[in-house]
Order: C-alpha cells, then structure tokens, then sequence
C-alpha cells in the first residue's frame, strides 16, 4: 500500500511538470513570434575596436575554377589567432553569400584558429563547414587553397596550416581534401598563383 | 566566443532551459555510468551460435544474471522468498540463497566461487561458477576462459591446426573449423593475427619449428579475444582460402625477383583472373592483404624492382559514396565502371593490374595506401568524378620533391616525397595522351591535397573525371568512360620506361 503522503507529492509533481511544461511552450511562441528569422547564420564581425583596414582575399570562383585575389575591408584584432579567425570569417562570409562564386554549407563558420610557434596556424573548423560541404576533389581543394592562400597574404608570418573539424582531426574535408597533412603556405601560394 | 547572432531569450526562459538541461545532464551521468559499470561481456560460445550478456562487478569479482543466461538458452522461471531464490530450467530446480556460496540443484550441491546475491528479484552467480551450473541445469558440457571471457558450450567455438610445409621456401597452413576474420598486423619479425570477433577455443599453444622462415606460433587470449603471433625471418604474407577457413603465411614477394614484368605473379591472397588481375576485396575476409607494413615501406630504394604493377583504386565504395553527381548517379559507381574498362584496357596491353575494389564495398583510405603499397605497385592511379568543369584533371600530391636514399624509411604521411618526380612524369604523360587521343576532352594537371596520394610509395597520380560539355549524364556514357580509360592505358604503357629507370 502507497502512503497517501507519497500520492500527494506524485500528484503534485506531475502538476508541476505539467504546469512548467504549459510555461515552456508559451515562452518558446512568444520568442517565435518577436524574432524574425533567417538570419541567425550570418557571420557577424567580432566587435573590435579597431577601425576597419583593407585586407587581401583570395576568393575560389567554381566556374572558371581559379582564384581571384579581391580586397575586402575587415576590423581586425591585433591579436594573431583572433586576427586570422577574422580573415577567415571575412573570406566565408563571401562564400555564404546568396551569389558566391563558391557556395559552401550553411552556418559553416571557423570555431577558433590558434597559433602554434608564431608560424603555424591552426584552423578549428565547425562541423557544418565540413559536413556541408559539396564532395569532389576540385570543390575541396580550392576551398582549402583559397583558405590558405588569404591567411598567408594578410599573416605572412604564417608558414603552415593544420585543419581541424569542431576541435578533432578528421581525414578529409569532404570524401577527398587530406585534412591530416600539415599544409605548407609557400606551396599552396605557388598552385595559387598558377590557378589566378 | 561566438559571433553569430542569438535571440533575444527571457530571463525566466533562460533559467528554465538551464533547469531543464541540469536535470538532462544529470539522467545522462547517471546512464553513462551506468553504462561504464555494465561495459564487461561474458561471451556464451554455443556450437550454433554466440551471444553476448552483461557481466558486473560485485566484491571484486565478474557476476552475471544466471537467469539471464539460461533464457538465451530456453526458458527458466524464478521465485523469490525472502533471501531464497528458486529456479527452474526444464527438469532442474535449484535453490539458491543470498549470501551463500552453496547451491543446490536437484539433490547436487554445487559450491559457488562466490556469495549468491539476490538484486531486484535477479539472481547474480561469479561468471566462474557458470562452468559447473550450466552442465547441471542444461546437461551440456561447459569450458569457461577467464582471461577472455568466454564461455564455450557443448564443444561450441572455432579450432584450429597448424601445419607447415617445408620447401623453399616454406608455408604455414592454418587451418579453421570455421571460417575466421583476423585482423592482420606486422612488427619486425612477426605476424599477428587478431581475432576479437572469432570465437577461437584453443587455450594457450606455443608451436616451435625447425624451419629458417617461420620459427614458431604462440596463440594466447587476451581481453578483446584471442591473437596469433607467428615468428619468421622475413615479412610474411597472409593469404585466405576456403572462403576464410584457412590461411596460409608464406615469404613476401622479394624486391628482386627475376619474375619477367608480363608473367608477374598476381598478389598471393586474392584470386587471379585471365590477363593478370586481382582485387582487394577477392578475399573479404582479409582487411587487407598486407604482410610486411612498415617494414615493405623501408624497404624502398633497396633494391631495383622488376615488376610493373598496376593499381587502380576505384575511389568510395559501399557506404561512402562520393559526390553526389546527380540525384541518381554517385561518384563510386561511375568510379568503378571507368576502373573496370582501365583494367580492361591495361591487360589488353599485357600489364598486371590489381584493382583496390572490384565491387560495392567500403575500404578505407589507409587500407587503400596499404594495399598499394605492400604490392609494391609500380603505378597506382585513383579515380574519382566531380561535377566541377569539364574533361580531366589529373593531381599529383602536394609534397615537396626529395631524393630517396636506400634503405630510408619512409613515414606514412610523407611517403609520396620520394616518388613525386615519377608521379609528375606520369602525370604528365596522361595529359598528352588525353591530348593526343581526344582534343575534345579538356585535360589539365596539378598538384592537389587528395589522400591518400601522400602515403604512396611509388608513382602515384589521382584523375577526376568531369562531365563531357557540362552534361553530368556524359559520366555514364560508355564512349566517353572508354576514351579516358584508352588513353590513361596508352600514357602508363608509354611512362612505363622512364617510371622504370627511375626505380
């Protein structure tokens, strides 16, 4: 036999439950309606205080299969890893654009860069940026070379890249672009100059 | 910190969603280590079949569920009195108590390896103990192996023999009850085999031999199951026959050999067509068909080759398909059909070839490079198909150029660096030859980041197929696939000497 004690404090948790339940799902309509959407995967620029300085980018262009160098002004950080995480995200935010000549994944964004002896950078990718990417050796490659290449133009201390995915090693970008190979900059720069 | 744009969230929607995710993450912690607590198996090796039940630790010793495991068998029922425990399986009735190591079933008294412990109605016995109650309750013989955790019934399990076959050089034939899936690595010296999935009864055997290859096999269990190191004086290769039942370790094929390149031998292990072709996949059972990993790779530059072998990876497979060409077409299978008609091509004109897949299967890119490069190929060509542009690209890897001495080992990650200077002439002649053949076909050559290019030690080149006049359909088509295969076939003949010489 269940004490009535132990009834009464079920029934009153299960009405509580219930009650908060009630509460979540208002709360969740009322955020829903007083927020418009479709923007949340724009990439945003970091607030630096910093004015805003010409930066080099080189930006994949799929139906010549070339890279383009454009310039693009970006606020940039002074410090080297949130400096580099900046270029990058200026390049992305061309690529995320409804008209880019080299479209990659939705919400695809870059996690963190860091700086490993001043000369090796380190680019943690989201997992959006990998896992929507478009497969093919030609798509991969000139999203890594145009990612390089830009590093390399604005920081050119930066002498190799390593690609992560959300904080881990992964073997390819897509199904082909080697993500374990440490990339060297002068080498990626040289293809680069023959696909401009 | 992130800089995408958020919300605008409540206070009190936000303190609830925190409230919310506590309570999530503490159910979680609690099923994980519940999960943690539960991860040991006892494996029940029956002669049909095997299953696996949880083993926990209780007073520092593996109990399982004794109901549990007679249920796997047949049915068995249980009443609980108190501390008693009362048990029926068929005619058996056993009484146990909580907290007592004595057992009785029928008019037996089995002493238990530990306390009996009665937990929610179940019944918990020490794994040790199920050796003298299962023959009680089921009549059946019983043989358990603590280091493995495996219980063997009725004479079930896999066993094995083995023979060696003097000669010169010699083999070993192991030989199985049942068919087997090792796993197979190398170290100086020795092969390892490793059978976690195989059930292999045998208990611990040390076989020496008078022999200059193989010198002895030592098989002991371990925690994930059971492993074969077999001692010998060179790299080894693993071969499977009667469909995984037997597998037999011979000397790897030597550098040097004398072999004439149109009679070269197709690689042991794998089934051998007309026209010298093999396949990674003839033998499933075999991960790969690796003998002598590492130690094949620092090898290189010891010796001259003489073999011309052909390796053509199909690139994706099984469940990894590529890019998606169209809503219907898949890279890996427009991958296989052009490989198929380059190994067609290339036998035609009396080259060995090995194809990586001959099929729809999944093989990972490491298995890929092993492959490749324990066959000591001369050529290894990856085939991919992208949407991207028109005609042909051919990459070599991205590494930069170095002198192999002899002897050198080669780091997997870098083992292309010696071969780079081959892998562009070949490269090179593939883009005249598409030139030559087809002017329709644009064709263009460059260095590319495409694993696992990078891990190949020899002339390696990866080609992407794009459709013909922007029509993804042209992937497809059997003349445009032929062209390609005609003149990839046409630019290794015609590389072969100046790829020879420079081995």
């Amino acid at each position: 036999m269940i004490p009535r004690h132990v009834l009464i404090s079920f029934a009153l948790l299960l009405a509580g439950i219930f009650v908060m339940g009630l509460y979540m799902l208002s709360l969740k309509h009322g955020v829903e309606t007083s927020v418009p959407s479709g923007s949340d995967s724009a990439l945003l620029a970091p607030p630096v205080s910093t004015s805003a300085e010409p930066i080099t980018l080189y930006v994949a262009y799929d139906d010549l299969g070339v890279l383009r160098k454009r310039t693009a002004m970006a606020a940039l950080p002074s410090e080297p890893p949130a400096r580099a995480r900046a270029i990058l995200r200026t390049l992305l935010s061309q690529y995320l654009q409804g008209t880019s000549p080299h479209p990659i994944g939705p919400g695809s964004d870059i996690n963190d860069v860091y700086m490993v002896n001043q000369n090796m950078a380190v680019v943690d990718l989201n997992n959006a940026f990998a896992d929507g990417h478009r497969s093919g050796v030609w798509e991969e490659t000139l999203t890594l070379d145009s990612m390089i290449a830009t590093l390399s133009a604005n920081m050119p201390e930066i002498k190799q890249v390593k690609i992560l995915v959300d904080g881990k090693e992964r073997e390819t970008l897509a199904g082909h672009a080697d993500l374990i190979t440490v990339y060297d900059a002068g080498v990626v720069n040289q293809l680069v100059q023959a696909l401009q | 910190m992130r800089w995408n744009k958020e919300a605008p969230l409540q206070r009190p929607f936000r303190v609830f969603g925190i409230g919310v995710a506590g309570i999530a993450f503490a159910v979680s912690l609690c099923f994980l280590v519940a999960r943690s607590a539960d991860e040991k198996q006892l494996t029940v090796v029956t002669p049909q079949d095997h299953f696996s039940v949880a083993i926990q630790q209780r007073e520092g010793k593996d109990y399982v569920d004794l109901q549990n495991v007679l249920d796997s068998m047949g049915h068995s029922s249980a009443t609980v009195e108190g501390d008693n425990f009362k048990l029926h399986y068929g005619r058996v009735e056993a009484h146990f108590q909580s907290g007592q190591a004595a057992a009785k079933l029928g008019d037996t008294t089995v002493q238990l390896a530990g306390k009996f412990q009665l937990d929610n109605g179940r019944g918990w016995v020490p794994v040790s103990s199920l050796a003298e109650l299962l023959p009680a309750f089921t009549g059946v013989h019983a043989e358990y192996h603590e280091v493995s955790r495996r219980l063997f019934l009725n004479g079930g399990g896999t066993r094995f023999t083995a023979e060696l076959k003097k000669g010169s050089p010699s083999s070993l034939a192991i030989s199985f009850t049942a068919p087997v899936n090792p796993r197979v690595s190398t170290e100086s010296g020795k092969l390892k085999l490793t059978f976690s999935r195989d059930p292999l009864v045998m208990p611990a055997q040390n076989l020496k031999y008078d022999d200059p290859l193989i010198s002895a096999l030592h098989y002991s269990e371990n925690e994930g199951g059971g492993e074969m190191v077999i001692e010998a004086s060179e790299p080894l290769l693993a071969s499977f026959n009667d469909n995984g039942k037997t597998i037999v370790l011979s000397a790897a094929p030597k550098l040097a050999t004398a072999t004439p390149p149109a009679e070269a031998q197709p690689l042991a292990g794998t089934s051998s067509a007309p026209g010298g072709t093999a396949s990674l996949e003839n033998n499933p059972n075999s991960p790969a068909i690796t003998s002598s990993g590492s130690a094949a790779l620092g090898e290189a530059g010891s010796a001259p080759h003489t073999r011309y072998l052909i390796v053509i990876d199909p690139s994706h497979g099984g469940s990894e398909r590529g890019a998606a060409l169209s809503d219907t077409i898949a890279e890996k299978d427009v991958t296989l059909a052009i490989a198929r008609r380059l190994r067609a091509e290339l036998n035609d004109r009396g080259l060995v070839t090995f194809m990586i897949r001959d099929s729809d299967s999944t093989i990972s890119l490491d298995q890929r490079a092993v492959a490749t490069n324990t066959s000591r190929a001369a050529v290894y060509v990856a085939i991919h198909a992208g949407t991207l542009g028109q005609g042909v690209r051919v990459y070599t890897s991205m590494l930069p150029e170095t002198t192999l001495a002899p002897g050198t080992f080669l780091p997997w990650e870098t083992a292309q660096s010696g071969y780079v200077r081959s892998s562009r002439v070949l490269a090179t002649s593939v883009l005249d030859q598409i030139s030559k053949n087809s002017s329709k076909i644009p064709v263009a050559m460059m260095p590319a980041p495409v694993r696992p290019l990078n891990n190949i030690a020899g002339a390696a080149i990866a080609i992407e197929v794009a459709p013909q006049n922007g029509d993804v359909d042209s992937l497809t088509s059997s003349n445009y696939q032929q062209t390609i295969a005609n003149a990839l076939a046409a630019a290794i003949v015609y590389s072969r000497a100046s790829l020879e010489s420079a081995r």
